[in-house]
């Protein structure tokens, strides 16, 4: 079953094509993953498995753009932070796949 | 213009997250009635992280990054280099809580049989998925 981590690892390509600058080969190698991401996605069948190398292969991507001096290091920045939060977001996703604690679903106070 | 860019992957995604939510899943999970509760469950638990991680950015960029952060129940370390959280994050973190909230409401109320509005669930967590995936999107892209 699809859930948002399967969303959100669909949504990585998204922002990593806009940081300006990019190398050509760079975008080409982020078109690669995007087809291939296309076509797990696409199959229904996401495991725990396939989300790990999804995201492991993004992760190359942005090790390799955090090696390239030229990018703007502010757009670096926040994709590294988007990294941390999509890596807390697959550790609760896998742990949710094997149990729920309801306990542990908060509320969250919102702060306009 | 610029919106319908920047939104039409989320809604791409979130189409196909519906039609696989209809197949049926491998085995109950643990701790949960059904499927459907599984599934929002999940859903709640993957948004409530990613809440929780930006929230954290946004508190340490606002305090000037001290070593720690405190909100709701969490205590949580901050990273020097992560640089301004960014202004377009807010509105949208904002109104992501707020989907939140509705979505965990309405996935308690049915996980305790108080509920069994699976329609209404069904489109709080559609419109949660929607904003995550618009925070997740605008905040990734650091303007």
């Amino acid at each position: 079953m699809l859930t948002l981590i399967s969303i959100i690892l669909g949504l990585i390509p998204t922002v990593l094509k806009s940081i300006p600058g990019i190398s050509a080969g760079i975008q080409q190698i982020i078109a690669d993953i995007s087809a291939s991401v296309a076509a797990i996605l696409g199959s229904g069948v996401i495991t725990q498995p396939n989300a790990n190398t999804i995201l492991s292969a993004w992760l190359g991507v942005v090790t390799a753009l955090k090696a390239d001096p030229t990018l703007p290091a502010s757009s670096l920045a926040a994709v590294a932070e988007l990294e941390k939060i999509v890596q807390a977001v697959l550790i609760e996703d896998a742990a949710l796949a094997k149990q729920v604690d309801w306990s542990k679903l908060l509320p969250i106070t919102p702060v306009p | 213009m610029r919106l319908k860019t920047n939104v039409m992957p989320i809604f791409l995604a979130l189409l196909l997250a519906a039609s696989c939510a209809k197949q049926p899943a491998a085995a109950p999970v643990p701790g949960t009635i059904n499927t459907f509760d599984a599934f929002a469950a999940r859903t709640i638990g993957d948004a409530q992280a990613a809440l929780v991680g930006a929230k954290t950015w946004e508190l340490c960029s606002d305090a000037n990054f001290p070593p720690t952060v405190t909100f709701d129940t969490y205590t949580n370390s901050c990273d020097p280099t992560a640089g301004k959280f960014p202004a377009v994050g807010r509105p949208i973190l904002y109104k992501a809580e707020q989907s939140y909230n509705i979505a965990l409401a309405a996935a308690q109320s049915y996980h305790a049989g108080a509920s069994s509005d699976t329609a209404g669930l069904t489109q709080a967590l559609t419109t949660l998925g929607i904003d995550i995936g618009t925070m997740l999107t605008g905040i990734g892209k650091g303007k």
